[in-house]
């Protein structure tokens, strides 16, 4: 991967953002959900980042030098938000029935911001693309 | 410095440029010689072309005969130009391993190694054409 | 090498120089781009020693002297870091974007002069462009 200069650190970040994009689909098809296959309501999901180097100091002259990104999908531990209503079937004693902790406005806000990070990156890719075809021209 | 056009253009013109380079040891693969010989030095100054680099030797196999006449000087150019052709090979091959050579300057090395040779296959042509003239002199 | 006294030129040097540090930026800004959203990441860049040699190189060609050698770079964590967001992350996207813009259009343009350049050899060596 070394003819297309930061073309694994972008890489790693479309990957990144469409698991990302994935896990927000799930949220909001989710969001109602109080009962999902194993009888418990539905916990958002959320994705953590991490970037790690991509060699060791010794290479970082080449065109794979650099960071990229990597993504853990985990259960958001925040609690879930309880709503009043007695007839539904997963009501409690005191008619209160638990929710997911699913907040859409969040959703989607996030959904943006990995949507324009997509962009940028596969921006960055047809950058590095352009500047490789452009050393091409000087055997010409 | 003495001139002896016979020696070196007849074994140019049989073709005798691989066995000129053969003569030396092999250059060490992959490495890049950063200085110039005194030979290729004066030649240098023949041409015009500045040389500031500090006069290294990297010629082993003429036993230590004074690298002035031409055919010495041919032949330095012929190994110089084969480890340079070389060296850009070497580089371009790290290119397509993944490696961690910059494709550019893997482009400027085949570039330059193509132009060198172009320029030593031209100064054998002119010297030729040289041998030519002489040769249909009337006495 | 002999061979290649033709090209220790300071316009050369100074073309191929660029090229090595233009694509050497190019790999630090995907990095920040890749990790604009990583919590803590701190933004990358040129390492600082070889943006001194390389400044002090152009200047040093510019008066006409050659190099010995070429100065060798990589990227690291930028020494000097701007404001961080909530989760630490020092990225401004579009600072990025610009300084992507910038740094492709020197690369391609030492690029198209370093090409010119071997053309006006190849043409003084054998009257064919």
């Amino acid at each position: 991967m070394s003819m297309i200069p930061g073309i694994d650190s972008a890489a790693s970040a479309l990957g990144v953002e469409r698991t990302r994009l994935d896990v927000i689909a799930g949220n909001l098809a989710n969001a109602q959900n109080t009962s999902d296959a194993s009888g418990q309501v539905y916990r958002r999901k959320m994705v953590v980042f991490e970037s790690q180097l991509n060699n060791a100091l010794g290479e970082s002259t080449g065109a794979n030098a650099g960071s990229s990104v990597s993504a853990r999908v985990v259960d958001d531990p925040s609690p879930m938000p309880k709503v009043y209503m007695p007839g539904h079937p997963k009501a409690d004693k005191s008619g209160m029935v638990e929710m997911p902790n699913v907040d859409p406005l969040n959703e989607m806000v996030d959904m943006m911001t990995a949507s324009r990070s997509y962009q940028a990156n596969l921006q960055a890719i047809q950058t590095g693309r352009s500047m490789f075809e452009q050393s091409l021209k000087i055997v010409e | 410095m003495t001139i002896n056009p016979l020696d070196a253009l007849s074994s140019l013109t049989q073709g005798q440029l691989g066995n000129m380079g053969a003569l030396n040891a092999n250059p060490p693969a992959g490495a890049v010689p950063t200085g110039m010989t005194p030979a290729s030095e004066s030649f240098n100054s023949l041409l015009g072309t500045q040389s500031t680099a500090p006069a290294t030797s990297s010629v082993a196999a003429t036993g230590g005969a004074s690298p002035t006449t031409w055919g010495h000087m041919v032949q330095q150019m012929v190994m110089d130009v084969n480890s340079q052709q070389s060296n850009a090979n070497v580089m371009v091959n790290d290119v397509l391993k993944g490696g961690p050579t910059p494709v550019h300057q893997a482009m400027v090395a085949t570039e330059e190694a193509s132009l060198s040779f172009e320029f030593l296959t031209e100064v054998r042509n002119k010297v030729l054409d040289a041998y030519n003239q002489i040769m249909q002199m009337q006495v | 090498m002999a061979s290649d006294g033709l090209f220790i030129t300071p316009a050369l040097q100074s073309l191929r120089l660029s090229m090595d540090d233009a694509a050497l930026r190019q790999q630090a800004i995907s990095s920040n781009i890749a990790n604009v959203n990583t919590p803590g990441y701190q933004r990358m860049d040129v390492s600082s020693s070889f943006q001194q040699a390389f400044s002090d190189a152009l200047n040093r060609l510019g008066e006409g002297q050659t190099l010995d050698e070429m100065p060798q770079g990589n990227i690291e964590t930028a020494a000097v870091q701007g404001p961080a967001r909530p989760d630490g992350n020092t990225v401004q996207l579009e600072n990025e974007m610009v300084s992507m813009a910038n740094n492709s259009a020197r690369y391609e343009f030492a690029g198209e002069m370093l090409s010119n350049n071997y053309h006006g050899i190849k043409l003084a060596i054998t009257g064919q462009p």
